[in-house]
């Protein structure tokens, strides 16, 4: 190898870092040596044409769709092979045989040429069949992926009651096809780049060239090309690689297992996240109020949009005070109810030993862990549990006067408001925060709640998700977004993108009615705003 | 890692300065003005309002002719390092006194509403220690918490403190006179407690994106504030008349007391709103803790503010301290209120002359 052969086919790369050498022999050596007797590799060997030109397919069973390999691989190259030579093509020589293959033999969609054996090993270890040739250190990597696969399915942690039926699968493929379906755009882009030293995971970065803001774009490359972990399991394993502060309990990049809801987001200039082998994706930047969005807020009409939205960001509130709020009164302020309240109050934590941080503290746990076990054991027998949990065990507490039948009102309060934020790493963040509110409340009354809110409050404003801080835009505030926060603005009154991910095109919509006035008077408006005024 | 939390809006600003200002101001105000002016304690307040206005006025003035620049930088460019760095040395004395007594002045009044038995202490310290967190963020953070943070803590205790005039009389404000000139005069005095805050704005002003707003910023703040103080003001004599108020500690919050508002959830509506404004009060102290560590910074000419934070607690600590009892307290409240606006604007007035001695050299 004193002299770089040029090579017959365009690579696909260059250069290699493990060239193919020219003897098929010494290629197959080498394939064996390094992927070894693992039982699921396979090599065919084979012989083209009269002069016998020896060949090799190797590929993975049960990744590759073998049917496709037989009748368009293998059955077509020999066969064109032996055509070409009987139209008079005598002893082809390796090389053109090669050209001759790749140009004319294989009936199938994607082909390309490589020289590199550490490129060629990871698209057999993806799925892809390997055409060896002897005399030749170039070899065809031929698209062959098929594998068995979970279908399309509803998604079963974002359900809803009107919108899409459909939801991620682990494959990549189908997860950017169903993108691609919503979103005939061409300026959607969907870029590649592997993670993980052993695994090679493919991750799928999806942004709407148009849109998306080239510095966050930018971000999340550097920070996804900084990853070097030996495997990616999920898309978790990135987000916590990613995320701006990893000792923050809010989350700070949206997880989703809906492709309208990444089609949403891309729209408004997010980035989104892709990653082989699990169904949620990942959206940056993200903010808080986007955890309180769910699809279906924009399907349906805006006064159901609205209300659902007041409700989930009530029930946000009430998940993270509400036992809090219920130690500091009972324990310190009882003068603050109205008096027949507090007597019903005493009457019901009559008898009852503990004082009621300990009370709301074991039924709090108590909950957690009808929660956990619920979603372990499979759906009917979770019901069974929720329901001997919830209604037969708190019954007897109360009965037994470990608790006050209050008490079981506001656990079950604060159980049922977790439930209704519909993103899981924002409810998982508020029970947790819940704990040490508890402990305030419990040594300071109303003084620690509120201490523990201020801490809440410092802790979030100083969070920022690829540079947007997340509070936004409740502060810094953008009034021209709050339509569209704890309200949801009607349809026709949108005609900008959020600002969330400052998009490069913020126009979302013309109004073309006629009479649209209003409109006009609004944009005009907006456009005034929109001009530099300083604050982020 | 965010090294970019450097620069604030005009309107983060008009909302630091409302909030370096009300946080225990609104809380006593009627009572100090109707203590000395007896029914005219809120021409006092609105005399007191004009006049900060008039500080805002002269400090944005000498400050936006160096536009990067801090008290600090600007003092010692004008008198020189030693007598600059004296002089802003006694500005930060005199702030770390008032944030002390700050601090005690609520340690008292959360032993009256919220927590009787538990020792005055552990409340001031669990503040302190509360408004560290956030004062180390820096000044994007705290402008954004206090946007969001005020208008809520006000919407909700105004609105309470509104349905408070039912049933009030109006003409508990009769006399208009009150005491007299004098009495103004001395109400005037009294009520610079509820004012001091604005002159954050000496330290603050770099921060601005845009310099040329922070007039409108500030006086937005002095004048928002002198509106609400009037407003309470008044609704305190209206509600209490004159000689009442004036022996009241906290007349804000008993005002609020005498709400009740049938069918709602809590019957003690004043706890609840106190409970609401103490976000303000930590905020007020997250925001002097940044001051005067940001002071503390550029003395030193150190470029990190956050490692000036932890070392400040204790002192501050130690100046809520200080005062014997509650009387002794509210002496100091006002000599040292009276004594930092009296420095501030001998400072200010002598730079600003300085400033335009040396003509437009300087200037920016």
């Amino acid at each position: 190898m004193v002299q770089k052969p040029q090579p017959i086919l365009k690579n696909e790369e260059n250069p290699p870092q493990l060239p193919l050498f020219a003897s098929l022999s010494e290629n197959l050596d080498k394939v064996r040596e390094i992927l070894g007797e693992s039982n699921d590799i396979v090599i065919r060997e084979f012989k083209l044409g009269t002069v016998g030109i020896k060949a090799a397919l190797l590929y993975v069973d049960g990744l590759i769709d073998k049917a496709l390999v037989c009748e368009h691989l293998l059955s077509s190259v020999m066969i064109r092979v032996r055509q070409v030579e009987a139209d008079g093509e005598r002893e082809l020589s390796a090389k053109k045989m090669l050209t001759l293959i790749n140009e004319r033999g294989i009936s199938m969609l994607e082909v390309k040429a490589s020289n590199d054996l550490d490129r060629i090993f990871l698209a057999a270890l993806s799925g892809e069949a390997i055409l060896f040739l002897d005399g030749v250190d170039q070899a065809l990597v031929v698209s062959a992926r098929g594998w068995e696969h979970r279908g399309v399915q509803e998604p079963e942690t974002q359900t809803l009651i009107r919108g899409p039926r459909v939801g991620f699968s682990e494959t990549l493929r189908v997860n950017t096809t169903l993108i691609r379906r919503q979103l005939r755009d061409p300026n959607l882009k969907l870029q590649t780049i592997y993670l993980g030293r052993r695994s090679k995971t493919e991750v799928c970065i999806a942004f709407v060239d148009t849109i998306v803001n080239p510095k966050i774009l930018e971000e999340v490359r550097k920070r996804l090309q900084a990853i070097d972990v030996d495997v990616v399991m999920e898309s978790g394993y990135l987000e916590q690689h990613i995320q701006d502060d990893w000792l923050s309990p809010f989350p700070q990049v949206h997880v989703t297992e809906r492709p309208d809801h990444v089609v949403m987001g891309l729209l408004q200039g997010k980035v989104a996240i892709l990653v082989d082998n699990t169904p949620f994706a990942l959206m940056v930047p993200a903010v808080l109020k986007d955890f309180f969005i769910s699809p279906e807020d924009y399907y349906e009409r805006w006064t159901i949009g609205t209300l659902v939205r007041v409700l989930r960001y009530g029930a946000s509130f009430m998940a993270l005070i509400l036992p809090a709020l219920y130690i500091s009164l009972v324990s310190f302020h009882p003068e603050m109810l109205p008096t027949k309240l507090t007597l019903s109050l005493a009457a019901g934590r009559e008898g009852v030993p503990y004082p009621a941080f300990v009370e709301a503290l074991v039924m709090l746990a108590a909950f957690e862990l009808l929660r956990e076990a619920g979603i372990r054991l499979p759906g009917p027998i979770g019901q069974t549990i929720g329901i001997v949990g919830g209604l037969i065990v708190g019954q007897a507490a109360v009965e037994a006067s470990l608790v006050s039948p209050l008490m079981i009102i506001v656990i079950a309060f604060t159980g049922i408001s977790s439930f209704a934020i519909p993103n899981y790493g924002l409810a998982i963040a508020l029970r947790i925060l819940t704990f040490p509110l508890m402990i305030l409340a419990a040594v300071f009354g109303l003084f620690g709640l509120v201490l523990g809110l201020f801490l809440i409050g410092s802790h979030l404003v100083a969070v920022k998700s690829f540079g947007v801080p997340i509070t936004s835009p409740f502060t810094p505030l953008k009034v021209r977004e709050l339509r569209d926060t704890i309200f949801r603005h009607s349809m026709l009154g949108m005609h900008w993108r959020p600002d969330t991910a400052k998009p490069l095109d913020k126009t979302r919509m013309q109004d073309k009615r006629p009479d649209n006035e209003l409109a006009v008077k609004e944009k005009e408006a907006s456009i005034a705003e929109s001009r530099p005024r300083g604050g982020k | 890692m965010q090294a970019d939390n450097e620069q604030i809006s005009a309107s983060q600003l008009t909302f630091l300065l409302v909030n370096a200002i009300t946080g225990i101001g609104v809380l006593v105000i009627p009572a100090r003005a109707a203590k000395a002016a007896g029914s005219a304690g809120w021409l006092a307040v609105l005399v007191t309002g004009l006049i900060c206005t008039l500080l805002v006025w002269l400090i944005v003035r000498l400050c936006r002719k160096y536009p990067d620049q801090t008290i600090v930088e600007i003092s010692i460019g004008l008198l020189g390092k030693p007598l600059g760095l004296f002089s802003v040395s006694i500005l930060f004395l005199l702030w770390l006194a008032t944030t002390g007594f700050i601090l005690r002045t609520f340690g008292e009044i959360n032993r009256d509403f919220l927590l009787p038995r538990t020792p005055i202490e552990i409340v001031m310290v669990g503040t302190l220690l509360a408004s560290v967190y956030l004062a180390r963020k820096g000044i994007e953070p705290l402008a954004r918490l206090s946007m969001v943070a005020y208008p809520i803590s006000v919407t909700l205790g105004l609105g309470v403190v509104l349905l408070s005039l039912i049933g009030s009389d109006l003409t508990n404000l009769l006399p208009l006179w009150g005491k007299g000139l004098a009495g103004i005069g001395l109400g005037v005095v009294n009520s610079l407690f509820a004012f001091m805050g604005f002159e954050v704005l000496l330290v603050l002003m770099p921060f601005l994106n845009k310099p040329n707003v922070a007039l409108r910023a500030g006086i937005t703040a002095t004048l928002g504030i002198t509106a609400l103080n009037l407003l309470l003001t008044v609704i305190c004599l209206a509600a209490f008349g004159a000689a009442t108020v004036g022996k009241m500690l906290w007349p804000t919050i008993l005002v609020v007391r005498n709400v009740e508002l049938p069918g709602f959830f809590l019957e003690r509506v004043d706890v609840f709103i106190f409970s609401v404004w103490l976000i303000e009060i930590f905020l007020l102290q997250s925001i002097m803790l940044y001051v005067l560590s940001l002071t503390l910074s550029r003395i030193f000419n150190v470029h990190e503010q956050k490692i000036f934070v932890w070392p400040l607690v204790p002192v501050i600590y130690f100046f809520s301290l200080f005062p014997l009892n509650i009387s002794q307290l509210a002496t100091f409240n006002t000599f040292f209120s009276v004594a930092l606006m009296a420095y501030v604007f001998v400072q200010v007035l002598l730079l600003s002359l300085l400033a335009t001695r040396k003509g437009g050299r300087a200037g920016a």
